[in-house]
Protein backbone atom coordinates (compact mmCIF):
# COMPACT_ATOMS: atom_id res chain seq x y z
CA UNK A 1 0.00 0.00 0.00
CA UNK A 2 1.79 3.50 -0.92
CA UNK A 3 -1.31 5.48 -0.08
CA UNK A 4 -0.38 7.85 2.17
CA UNK A 5 -3.41 7.51 4.05
CA UNK A 6 -2.55 4.15 5.21
CA UNK A 7 0.42 5.35 7.06
CA UNK A 8 0.53 4.70 10.63
CA UNK A 9 -0.04 7.27 12.88
CA UNK A 10 0.26 7.68 16.40
CA UNK A 11 3.21 7.03 19.34
CA UNK A 12 5.51 4.37 18.75
CA UNK A 13 3.53 2.09 21.35
CA UNK A 14 -0.23 3.04 19.47
CA UNK A 15 -0.04 2.28 15.99
CA UNK A 16 -3.33 3.25 14.06
CA UNK A 17 -4.36 3.08 10.66
CA UNK A 18 -7.02 2.80 8.07
CA UNK A 19 -8.99 0.14 9.93
CA UNK A 20 -6.40 -0.78 12.66
CA UNK A 21 -5.01 -0.68 15.94
CA UNK A 22 -1.76 -1.86 17.25
CA UNK A 23 -1.57 -0.75 20.86
CA UNK A 24 0.85 -1.61 24.17
CA UNK A 25 -1.27 -1.73 27.40
CA UNK A 26 2.06 -1.66 29.75
CA UNK A 27 0.20 -2.77 32.89
CA UNK A 28 -1.03 -6.11 31.49
CA UNK A 29 2.26 -6.00 29.48
CA UNK A 30 -0.01 -6.61 26.17
CA UNK A 31 0.10 -5.50 22.55
CA UNK A 32 -3.19 -5.71 21.58
CA UNK A 33 -4.23 -6.17 17.54
CA UNK A 34 -6.88 -4.86 16.43
CA UNK A 35 -9.27 -4.65 12.65
CA UNK A 36 -8.30 -5.43 9.39
CA UNK A 37 -3.92 -5.55 8.78
CA UNK A 38 -2.71 -5.71 5.27
CA UNK A 39 0.11 -3.84 5.32
CA UNK A 40 3.52 -4.31 3.24
CA UNK A 41 6.27 -5.86 4.59
CA UNK A 42 8.22 -2.42 5.00
CA UNK A 43 5.00 -1.16 6.38
CA UNK A 44 5.17 -3.86 9.09
CA UNK A 45 8.14 -2.25 10.57
CA UNK A 46 7.08 0.24 13.02
CA UNK A 47 4.78 -3.13 14.70
CA UNK A 48 7.84 -4.69 14.21
CA UNK A 49 10.08 -2.36 15.92
CA UNK A 50 7.51 -2.13 19.17
CA UNK A 51 7.56 -6.01 19.43
CA UNK A 52 11.40 -5.86 19.67
CA UNK A 53 11.22 -2.90 22.18
CA UNK A 54 8.78 -4.30 24.15
CA UNK A 55 10.16 -7.62 24.57
CA UNK A 56 13.78 -6.35 25.51
CA UNK A 57 12.39 -4.22 27.95
CA UNK A 58 10.78 -7.79 29.90
CA UNK A 59 10.77 -11.35 29.09
CA UNK A 60 6.65 -11.44 29.66
CA UNK A 61 4.30 -10.51 26.75
CA UNK A 62 0.99 -10.86 25.79
CA UNK A 63 -0.40 -10.73 21.86
CA UNK A 64 -4.20 -10.00 22.02
CA UNK A 65 -5.51 -11.02 18.66
CA UNK A 66 -9.48 -11.54 19.43
CA UNK A 67 -10.09 -8.23 17.63
CA UNK A 68 -8.06 -8.74 14.53
CA UNK A 69 -10.14 -10.31 12.27
CA UNK A 70 -7.82 -10.61 8.85
CA UNK A 71 -4.14 -11.10 8.68
CA UNK A 72 -2.50 -10.80 5.37
CA UNK A 73 0.99 -13.12 5.26
CA UNK A 74 3.27 -10.16 5.12
CA UNK A 75 1.62 -9.58 8.82
CA UNK A 76 2.15 -13.21 9.66
CA UNK A 77 5.50 -13.46 8.32
CA UNK A 78 6.23 -10.71 10.36
CA UNK A 79 4.85 -12.53 13.69
CA UNK A 80 6.76 -15.74 12.97
CA UNK A 81 9.81 -13.85 12.49
CA UNK A 82 9.45 -12.28 16.27
CA UNK A 83 8.51 -16.18 17.51
CA UNK A 84 12.41 -16.97 16.10
CA UNK A 85 14.04 -13.85 17.53
CA UNK A 86 12.41 -14.65 20.90
CA UNK A 87 13.16 -18.23 20.86
CA UNK A 88 16.98 -16.77 20.02
CA UNK A 89 16.70 -14.60 22.83
CA UNK A 90 15.54 -17.22 24.99
CA UNK A 91 13.86 -17.25 28.51
CA UNK A 92 10.76 -15.50 27.23
CA UNK A 93 6.88 -15.99 28.62
CA UNK A 94 4.70 -15.19 25.36
CA UNK A 95 1.14 -16.11 25.28
CA UNK A 96 -0.58 -15.85 22.68
CA UNK A 97 -5.21 -14.67 22.59
CA UNK A 98 -6.79 -15.55 19.37
CA UNK A 99 -10.27 -16.08 19.03
CA UNK A 100 -11.41 -19.79 17.15
CA UNK A 101 -14.55 -17.80 15.51
CA UNK A 102 -12.15 -16.03 13.55
CA UNK A 103 -10.86 -19.06 11.31
CA UNK A 104 -7.14 -18.21 9.72
CA UNK A 105 -6.46 -17.83 13.81
CA UNK A 106 -6.97 -21.50 14.51
CA UNK A 107 -5.07 -22.60 11.69
CA UNK A 108 -2.04 -19.84 11.66
CA UNK A 109 -1.29 -18.88 15.64
CA UNK A 110 -0.49 -22.51 16.74
CA UNK A 111 2.28 -22.26 13.86
CA UNK A 112 4.09 -19.94 16.24
CA UNK A 113 4.94 -23.03 18.63
CA UNK A 114 7.21 -24.33 15.69
CA UNK A 115 9.20 -21.51 16.03
CA UNK A 116 9.02 -20.59 19.61
CA UNK A 117 8.20 -23.98 21.21
CA UNK A 118 7.41 -22.21 24.97
CA UNK A 119 5.15 -19.55 23.61
CA UNK A 120 1.38 -20.51 24.88
CA UNK A 121 -1.56 -20.56 22.76
CA UNK A 122 -5.02 -20.22 24.34
CA UNK A 123 -7.60 -19.58 21.75
CA UNK A 124 -11.48 -18.40 22.97
CA UNK B 1 28.77 -16.00 9.89
CA UNK B 2 29.65 -18.20 7.39
CA UNK B 3 28.97 -15.94 4.52
CA UNK B 4 30.42 -12.94 5.69
CA UNK B 5 34.40 -14.67 6.58
CA UNK B 6 36.27 -13.88 3.52
CA UNK B 7 38.30 -17.57 4.40
CA UNK B 8 34.83 -19.18 4.37
CA UNK B 9 34.63 -17.33 0.63
CA UNK B 10 37.90 -18.76 -0.40
CA UNK B 11 37.01 -22.01 1.16
CA UNK B 12 34.09 -22.79 -0.98
CA UNK B 13 35.72 -21.38 -4.02
CA UNK B 14 39.03 -23.65 -4.14
CA UNK B 15 39.12 -27.03 -2.62
CA UNK B 16 42.88 -27.18 -2.37
CA UNK B 17 42.75 -24.16 -0.23
CA UNK B 18 39.91 -25.83 1.82
CA UNK B 19 42.23 -28.76 2.56
CA UNK B 20 44.90 -26.35 4.01
CA UNK B 21 42.49 -24.10 6.15
CA UNK B 22 40.51 -27.20 7.41
CA UNK B 23 43.96 -29.14 8.57
CA UNK B 24 44.02 -26.40 11.41
CA UNK B 25 41.49 -27.92 14.25
CA UNK B 26 40.37 -24.50 15.86
CA UNK B 27 39.34 -23.49 11.95
CA UNK B 28 37.90 -27.25 11.39
CA UNK B 29 35.76 -26.42 14.51
CA UNK B 30 35.31 -22.53 13.78
CA UNK B 31 33.81 -23.78 10.66
CA UNK B 32 31.35 -27.06 12.04
CA UNK B 33 29.70 -24.41 14.25
CA UNK B 34 29.49 -21.92 11.30
CA UNK B 35 27.61 -24.36 8.92
CA UNK B 36 25.06 -25.78 11.50
CA UNK B 37 24.20 -22.50 12.57
CA UNK B 38 23.26 -22.08 8.86
CA UNK B 39 21.72 -25.18 8.47
CA UNK B 40 19.75 -23.85 11.70
CA UNK B 41 18.64 -20.55 9.74
CA UNK B 42 17.80 -22.30 6.56
CA UNK B 43 15.57 -24.62 8.97
CA UNK B 44 13.77 -21.72 10.34
CA UNK B 45 13.47 -20.09 6.54
CA UNK B 46 11.88 -23.14 5.82
CA UNK B 47 9.74 -23.30 8.25
CA UNK B 48 9.08 -19.97 7.81
CA UNK B 49 8.08 -19.83 4.53
CA UNK B 50 6.11 -23.04 4.45
CA UNK B 51 3.71 -21.24 7.62
CA UNK B 52 3.41 -18.31 5.71
CA UNK B 53 2.51 -20.12 2.47
CA UNK B 54 -0.03 -21.96 4.67
CA UNK B 55 -1.31 -18.80 6.39
CA UNK B 56 -1.61 -17.36 2.76
CA UNK B 57 -3.63 -20.86 1.50
CA UNK B 58 -6.06 -20.59 4.41
CA UNK B 59 -7.33 -17.01 3.57
CA UNK B 60 -7.14 -17.60 0.20
CA UNK B 61 -9.43 -20.53 0.63
CA UNK B 62 -11.81 -17.72 3.00
CA UNK B 63 -11.30 -15.39 -0.11
CA UNK B 64 -12.78 -18.35 -2.41
CA UNK B 65 -15.38 -18.91 -0.52
CA UNK B 66 -16.59 -15.32 -0.24
CA UNK B 67 -16.06 -14.95 -3.86
CA UNK B 68 -18.88 -17.83 -4.36
CA UNK B 69 -21.11 -16.25 -1.83
CA UNK B 70 -20.85 -13.18 -3.48
CA UNK B 71 -21.13 -14.54 -7.02
CA UNK B 72 -24.60 -16.30 -5.60
CA UNK B 73 -25.89 -13.12 -4.01
CA UNK B 74 -25.36 -11.23 -7.62
CA UNK B 75 -27.27 -13.92 -9.06
CA UNK B 76 -30.23 -13.64 -6.07
CA UNK B 77 -29.74 -9.79 -6.85
CA UNK B 78 -30.28 -9.97 -10.52
CA UNK B 79 -33.10 -12.52 -9.70
CA UNK B 80 -34.79 -10.08 -7.49
CA UNK B 81 -34.29 -6.62 -9.92
CA UNK B 82 -35.68 -8.84 -12.36
CA UNK B 83 -39.11 -9.54 -10.66
CA UNK B 84 -39.09 -6.13 -9.15
CA UNK B 85 -38.96 -4.87 -12.60
CA UNK B 86 -40.87 -6.76 -14.46
CA UNK B 87 -43.49 -6.64 -11.57
CA UNK B 88 -42.85 -2.82 -11.02
CA UNK B 89 -41.12 -1.63 -14.02
CA UNK B 90 -43.98 -1.11 -15.94
CA UNK B 91 -46.04 1.03 -13.31
CA UNK B 92 -43.23 3.59 -12.47
CA UNK B 93 -41.17 4.94 -14.93
CA UNK B 94 -37.90 5.32 -14.85
CA UNK B 95 -38.14 9.06 -13.73
CA UNK B 96 -40.32 8.87 -10.75
CA UNK B 97 -37.26 6.04 -10.14
CA UNK B 98 -34.22 8.35 -11.24
CA UNK B 99 -35.55 11.33 -9.49
CA UNK B 100 -36.38 9.30 -6.23
CA UNK B 101 -33.18 7.77 -5.78
CA UNK B 102 -30.83 10.52 -7.18
CA UNK B 103 -31.71 13.44 -4.30
CA UNK B 104 -31.28 12.38 -0.87
CA UNK B 105 -34.54 13.90 0.33
CA UNK B 106 -36.23 11.96 -2.53
CA UNK B 107 -36.24 9.14 0.02
CA UNK B 108 -37.56 11.46 3.03
CA UNK B 109 -41.16 11.88 3.97
CA UNK B 110 -43.04 15.27 3.21
CA UNK B 111 -44.29 17.37 0.46
CA UNK B 112 -45.02 20.44 -1.85
CA UNK B 113 -47.91 22.22 -2.98
CA UNK B 114 -47.46 22.39 -7.01
CA UNK B 115 -50.09 22.70 -9.88
CA UNK B 116 -49.94 19.72 -11.92
CA UNK B 117 -52.66 17.94 -14.29
CA UNK B 118 -54.23 15.04 -12.68
CA UNK B 119 -55.53 11.74 -14.79
CA UNK B 120 -58.28 9.41 -13.71
CA UNK B 121 -59.55 6.19 -15.87
CA UNK B 122 -61.91 3.50 -14.87
CA UNK B 123 -63.61 0.88 -16.32
CA UNK B 124 -67.56 0.98 -17.03
CA UNK B 125 -69.28 -1.69 -15.69
CA UNK B 126 -66.25 -4.03 -14.81
CA UNK B 127 -67.50 -5.08 -11.24
CA UNK B 128 -70.98 -6.53 -13.51
CA UNK B 129 -68.39 -7.83 -16.25
CA UNK B 130 -66.34 -10.03 -13.81
CA UNK B 131 -69.22 -11.62 -11.80
CA UNK B 132 -69.17 -13.52 -14.59
CA UNK B 133 -65.63 -14.34 -14.71
CA UNK B 134 -63.27 -16.73 -12.50
CA UNK B 135 -60.30 -14.67 -10.51
CA UNK B 136 -57.99 -15.54 -13.28
CA UNK B 137 -59.64 -14.18 -16.46
CA UNK B 138 -60.29 -11.18 -14.00
CA UNK B 139 -56.60 -10.75 -13.47
CA UNK B 140 -56.19 -11.52 -16.84
CA UNK B 141 -58.13 -8.80 -18.47
CA UNK B 142 -56.98 -6.41 -15.92
CA UNK B 143 -53.38 -7.02 -16.72
CA UNK B 144 -53.54 -6.93 -20.49
CA UNK B 145 -55.91 -3.55 -19.54
CA UNK B 146 -53.13 -2.09 -16.95
CA UNK B 147 -50.30 -2.94 -19.25
CA UNK B 148 -51.55 -1.12 -22.12
CA UNK B 149 -52.76 1.76 -20.13
CA UNK B 150 -48.89 1.92 -18.43
CA UNK B 151 -47.07 1.71 -21.77
CA UNK B 152 -49.54 4.84 -22.85
CA UNK B 153 -49.24 6.75 -19.95
CA UNK B 154 -45.57 5.93 -19.89
CA UNK B 155 -44.84 7.22 -23.59
CA UNK B 156 -46.57 11.00 -22.62
CA UNK B 157 -44.22 10.90 -19.14
CA UNK B 158 -47.04 10.70 -16.99
CA UNK B 159 -46.69 8.82 -13.61
CA UNK B 160 -48.92 6.45 -12.54
CA UNK B 161 -49.70 7.11 -8.94
CA UNK B 162 -51.92 4.06 -8.31
CA UNK B 163 -53.81 1.71 -9.46
CA UNK B 164 -57.33 1.49 -7.18
CA UNK B 165 -58.54 -1.70 -9.18
CA UNK B 166 -59.45 -1.58 -12.46
CA UNK B 167 -59.34 2.38 -11.90
CA UNK B 168 -56.02 4.50 -12.85
CA UNK B 169 -54.53 7.73 -11.27
CA UNK B 170 -51.57 9.22 -13.24
CA UNK B 171 -50.70 12.45 -12.57
CA UNK B 172 -48.27 14.70 -15.25
CA UNK B 173 -46.02 17.50 -13.72
CA UNK B 174 -44.51 15.13 -10.88
CA UNK B 175 -41.91 14.33 -10.11
CA UNK B 176 -40.12 15.59 -12.82
CA UNK B 177 -41.57 19.65 -13.48
CA UNK B 178 -43.70 19.57 -17.18
CA UNK B 179 -44.62 23.26 -18.37
CA UNK B 180 -46.73 21.23 -20.46
CA UNK B 181 -48.73 19.00 -17.94
CA UNK B 182 -51.78 19.68 -18.78
CA UNK B 183 -51.95 18.95 -22.77
CA UNK B 184 -49.49 15.92 -21.98
CA UNK B 185 -52.39 14.82 -20.12
CA UNK B 186 -54.99 15.35 -22.08
CA UNK B 187 -53.37 14.22 -25.61
CA UNK B 188 -52.23 10.70 -23.29
CA UNK B 189 -56.27 10.46 -22.54
CA UNK B 190 -57.44 10.28 -25.61
CA UNK B 191 -53.87 8.33 -26.83
CA UNK B 192 -55.63 6.14 -23.91
CA UNK B 193 -59.00 5.95 -25.58
CA UNK B 194 -57.47 5.13 -28.95
CA UNK B 195 -55.26 1.86 -27.50
CA UNK B 196 -58.85 0.20 -26.41
CA UNK B 197 -59.75 -0.76 -29.50
CA UNK B 198 -56.09 -3.01 -29.17
CA UNK B 199 -56.67 -3.87 -25.72
CA UNK B 200 -60.29 -5.35 -26.65
CA UNK B 201 -58.84 -7.04 -29.62
CA UNK B 202 -56.21 -8.94 -27.43
CA UNK B 203 -58.61 -9.81 -24.72
CA UNK B 204 -61.08 -11.18 -27.61
CA UNK B 205 -57.83 -13.09 -28.10
CA UNK B 206 -58.18 -14.99 -25.15
CA UNK B 207 -62.01 -15.68 -25.06
CA UNK B 208 -62.01 -12.72 -22.72
CA UNK B 209 -65.05 -9.70 -22.80
CA UNK B 210 -64.43 -6.57 -24.40
CA UNK B 211 -63.77 -3.24 -21.77
CA UNK B 212 -65.33 0.17 -22.23
CA UNK B 213 -63.34 3.22 -20.32
CA UNK B 214 -64.17 6.75 -19.56
CA UNK B 215 -61.67 9.06 -18.40
CA UNK B 216 -61.49 12.78 -16.25
CA UNK B 217 -58.69 14.97 -16.67
CA UNK B 218 -58.65 18.22 -14.17
CA UNK B 219 -55.52 20.33 -13.03
CA UNK B 220 -55.17 21.87 -9.88
CA UNK B 221 -52.86 22.17 -6.86
CA UNK B 222 -52.12 19.34 -4.87
CA UNK B 223 -49.39 18.30 -2.31
CA UNK B 224 -47.17 15.81 -3.67
CA UNK B 225 -44.00 13.91 -2.02
CA UNK B 226 -43.38 10.79 -0.04
CA UNK B 227 -46.62 10.28 1.92
CA UNK B 228 -46.74 7.52 4.19
CA UNK B 229 -44.89 5.87 7.57
CA UNK B 230 -41.48 5.24 7.19
CA UNK B 231 -42.37 1.28 7.07
CA UNK B 232 -44.43 2.13 3.49
CA UNK B 233 -44.16 5.07 1.89
CA UNK B 234 -44.97 5.96 -1.70
CA UNK B 235 -44.80 9.03 -3.71
CA UNK B 236 -48.63 10.12 -4.18
CA UNK B 237 -50.59 13.32 -4.70
CA UNK B 238 -53.34 14.33 -2.27
CA UNK B 239 -55.99 16.98 -2.03
CA UNK B 240 -59.16 18.28 -3.33
CA UNK B 241 -58.47 18.25 -6.65
CA UNK B 242 -57.85 14.59 -6.73
CA UNK B 243 -61.35 14.05 -5.35
CA UNK B 244 -62.54 16.20 -8.25
CA UNK B 245 -60.84 14.65 -11.15
CA UNK B 246 -62.73 10.99 -9.81
CA UNK B 247 -65.92 13.31 -10.13
CA UNK B 248 -65.39 14.58 -13.51
CA UNK B 249 -64.52 10.70 -14.70
CA UNK B 250 -68.01 9.95 -12.94
CA UNK B 251 -69.82 11.79 -15.52
CA UNK B 252 -67.72 9.81 -18.39
CA UNK B 253 -69.61 7.01 -20.53
CA UNK B 254 -67.53 4.55 -21.99
CA UNK B 255 -65.09 5.92 -24.48
CA UNK B 256 -65.10 9.15 -23.24
CA UNK B 257 -62.55 11.64 -22.20
CA UNK B 258 -64.13 15.09 -19.99
CA UNK B 259 -61.64 17.53 -18.79
CA UNK B 260 -62.49 20.46 -16.41
CA UNK B 261 -62.24 24.10 -17.02
CA UNK B 262 -58.51 24.63 -15.80
CA UNK B 263 -57.74 21.93 -18.02
CA UNK B 264 -58.86 23.25 -21.33
CA UNK B 265 -58.36 26.64 -20.44
CA UNK B 266 -54.41 25.38 -20.43
CA UNK B 267 -54.97 24.13 -23.67
CA UNK B 268 -56.26 26.90 -25.19
CA UNK B 269 -57.23 26.68 -28.87
CA UNK B 270 -55.33 23.43 -29.47
CA UNK B 271 -58.47 21.50 -27.82
CA UNK B 272 -61.17 20.25 -29.86
CA UNK B 273 -64.89 19.10 -27.57
CA UNK B 274 -67.92 17.72 -29.09
CA UNK B 275 -69.24 20.70 -26.25
CA UNK B 276 -69.36 21.19 -22.66
CA UNK B 277 -71.47 21.63 -20.33
CA UNK B 278 -72.10 22.33 -16.71
CA UNK B 279 -72.30 19.83 -13.55
CA UNK B 280 -72.83 20.38 -9.96
CA UNK B 281 -70.48 17.01 -8.39
CA UNK B 282 -71.48 16.97 -4.53
CA UNK B 283 -69.61 18.02 -2.13
CA UNK B 284 -68.29 21.13 -4.71
CA UNK B 285 -69.52 24.42 -3.84
CA UNK B 286 -69.72 26.17 -7.44
CA UNK B 287 -71.12 24.42 -10.41
CA UNK B 288 -68.27 23.34 -13.00
CA UNK B 289 -67.69 22.94 -16.54
CA UNK B 290 -66.87 19.82 -18.03
CA UNK B 291 -65.81 19.35 -21.63
CA UNK B 292 -66.18 16.71 -23.73
CA UNK B 293 -63.31 16.34 -25.68
CA UNK B 294 -61.96 14.84 -29.69
CA UNK B 295 -58.74 15.98 -30.03
CA UNK B 296 -55.73 18.56 -29.32
CA UNK B 297 -53.76 20.49 -31.83
CA UNK B 298 -50.15 21.32 -31.81
CA UNK B 299 -47.52 19.14 -30.75
CA UNK B 300 -48.95 16.29 -29.52
CA UNK B 301 -52.08 16.37 -31.80
CA UNK B 302 -53.97 13.40 -31.57
CA UNK B 303 -57.58 12.92 -32.03
CA UNK B 304 -60.45 10.59 -31.21
CA UNK B 305 -61.22 7.52 -33.49
CA UNK B 306 -64.53 7.80 -35.41
CA UNK B 307 -67.42 6.35 -34.00
CA UNK B 308 -70.00 5.20 -36.44
CA UNK B 309 -72.79 3.03 -35.94
CA UNK B 310 -76.15 1.52 -37.59
CA UNK B 311 -79.35 2.15 -35.14
CA UNK B 312 -81.32 -1.15 -34.91
CA UNK B 313 -85.15 -0.66 -34.60
CA UNK B 314 -86.80 -3.44 -32.81
CA UNK B 315 -89.76 -5.32 -34.17
CA UNK B 316 -90.83 -5.73 -30.61
CA UNK B 317 -89.99 -2.74 -28.55
CA UNK B 318 -88.90 -4.35 -25.21
CA UNK B 319 -90.88 -3.07 -21.60
CA UNK B 320 -88.38 -2.41 -18.88
CA UNK B 321 -88.49 -0.16 -15.66
CA UNK B 322 -86.08 2.14 -14.93
CA UNK B 323 -84.46 3.43 -11.51
CA UNK B 324 -82.65 7.10 -11.68
CA UNK B 325 -79.38 6.23 -8.96
CA UNK B 326 -78.33 8.88 -6.80
CA UNK B 327 -74.66 8.14 -6.12
CA UNK B 328 -73.98 4.12 -6.50
CA UNK B 329 -77.37 3.30 -4.18
CA UNK B 330 -80.48 2.65 -5.85
CA UNK B 331 -83.22 4.06 -4.09
CA UNK B 332 -85.15 6.36 -6.53
CA UNK B 333 -88.83 5.36 -7.77
CA UNK B 334 -89.54 3.16 -10.60
CA UNK B 335 -90.23 4.35 -14.13
CA UNK B 336 -91.63 2.48 -16.36
CA UNK B 337 -90.46 2.96 -20.50
CA UNK B 338 -90.06 1.14 -23.63
CA UNK B 339 -86.88 0.09 -25.64
CA UNK B 340 -87.24 1.18 -29.36
CA UNK B 341 -83.46 0.50 -30.90
CA UNK B 342 -80.11 0.36 -30.21
CA UNK B 343 -76.88 0.16 -32.14
CA UNK B 344 -72.80 -1.50 -31.55
CA UNK B 345 -72.18 1.14 -29.39
CA UNK B 346 -73.67 0.03 -26.23
CA UNK B 347 -76.76 3.26 -26.98
CA UNK B 348 -80.11 1.99 -26.70
CA UNK B 349 -83.56 4.50 -27.32
CA UNK B 350 -86.16 4.82 -24.77
CA UNK B 351 -89.40 5.82 -24.81
CA UNK B 352 -90.73 7.12 -21.67
CA UNK B 353 -93.23 8.62 -19.39
CA UNK B 354 -91.52 11.09 -17.49
CA UNK B 355 -88.30 13.82 -17.81
CA UNK B 356 -85.21 12.53 -17.38
CA UNK B 357 -82.44 14.90 -16.78
CA UNK B 358 -79.26 14.69 -19.37
CA UNK B 359 -76.44 12.37 -17.69
CA UNK B 360 -78.81 10.98 -15.06
CA UNK B 361 -77.44 7.43 -13.90
CA UNK B 362 -80.27 4.52 -14.27
CA UNK B 363 -80.83 1.26 -13.49
CA UNK B 364 -82.58 -0.86 -16.17
CA UNK B 365 -84.48 -4.19 -16.00
CA UNK B 366 -86.14 -5.43 -18.85
CA UNK B 367 -89.50 -7.24 -18.34
CA UNK B 368 -88.38 -10.28 -20.29
CA UNK B 369 -85.30 -10.43 -17.90
CA UNK B 370 -86.26 -9.65 -14.67
CA UNK B 371 -83.55 -9.67 -12.36
CA UNK B 372 -80.68 -8.98 -14.73
CA UNK B 373 -79.80 -5.10 -13.99
CA UNK B 374 -78.62 -3.13 -16.74
CA UNK B 375 -76.96 0.15 -15.96
CA UNK B 376 -76.80 3.15 -18.25
CA UNK B 377 -76.40 7.05 -18.17
CA UNK B 378 -78.30 9.74 -20.47
CA UNK B 379 -76.95 11.00 -22.95
CA UNK B 380 -79.44 12.45 -25.25
CA UNK B 381 -82.86 13.54 -23.71
CA UNK B 382 -85.91 15.14 -25.21
CA UNK B 383 -89.35 15.49 -24.51
CA UNK B 384 -90.70 11.41 -24.38
CA UNK B 385 -87.39 9.95 -25.61
CA UNK B 386 -84.04 9.51 -24.35
CA UNK B 387 -80.80 8.32 -25.97
CA UNK B 388 -79.08 6.04 -22.93
CA UNK B 389 -75.39 4.44 -22.99
CA UNK B 390 -74.74 1.66 -21.36
CA UNK B 391 -72.24 1.19 -18.75
CA UNK B 392 -72.67 -1.88 -17.89
CA UNK B 393 -74.72 -4.66 -19.92
CA UNK B 394 -75.15 -7.72 -18.80
CA UNK B 395 -74.52 -10.99 -21.11
CA UNK B 396 -78.00 -12.06 -20.91
CA UNK B 397 -79.59 -8.42 -22.07
CA UNK B 398 -77.15 -8.33 -25.36
CA UNK B 399 -77.82 -11.94 -26.11
CA UNK B 400 -82.03 -11.44 -25.91
CA UNK B 401 -80.99 -8.08 -27.88
CA UNK B 402 -79.20 -9.82 -30.34
CA UNK B 403 -81.97 -12.30 -31.03
CA UNK B 404 -84.80 -10.24 -31.45
CA UNK B 405 -86.03 -9.51 -34.97
CA UNK B 406 -85.91 -5.76 -36.34
CA UNK B 407 -87.98 -3.61 -37.54
CA UNK B 408 -87.60 -3.83 -41.14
Amino acid sequence: MTDTTSRPSGSDTDIKGPGYRVWFDAPSRTIHFEGVLRLSTSEYKPIEDMLDRVLLESPALGLRMTELAFLNSSGINMLYKFAIAARKKGDTEIKVHGSSTIPWQGKSLPNLKKFLPPIVIALD
Amino acid sequence: MLPEDPRWRQLLADPEAAATLLADAAARAEFVAAAAALQAEHDDLVMLHDSTLEHANEIEEQLAVKIEQVEALVVELELRNAFIRQVFGRHVTDEVVNTLLASPEGRQLGGERRTLTILISDLRGFSTLCEGLGPEQVVAILNIYLGAMADVIGEYRGSINEFIGDAILAVFGAPVPQEDHPERAVACAIAMQRAMGRVNAELAEHGLPALEMGIGVHTGEVVVGNIGSNRRAKYGVVGRHVNLTSRIESYTVGGQVLISGSAAEALGDRLRTRGSFEVRPKGVREPITIHDVTGVDGPFAIHMAEETSQWRALAEPQRLSFTALEGKDTGGQENPAVLVAYDDLHNAELHVTTVVPLRSDLKLVLAALPGVDAYAKVVASTAGRVVVRFTALPRALTELLEGLPLRA
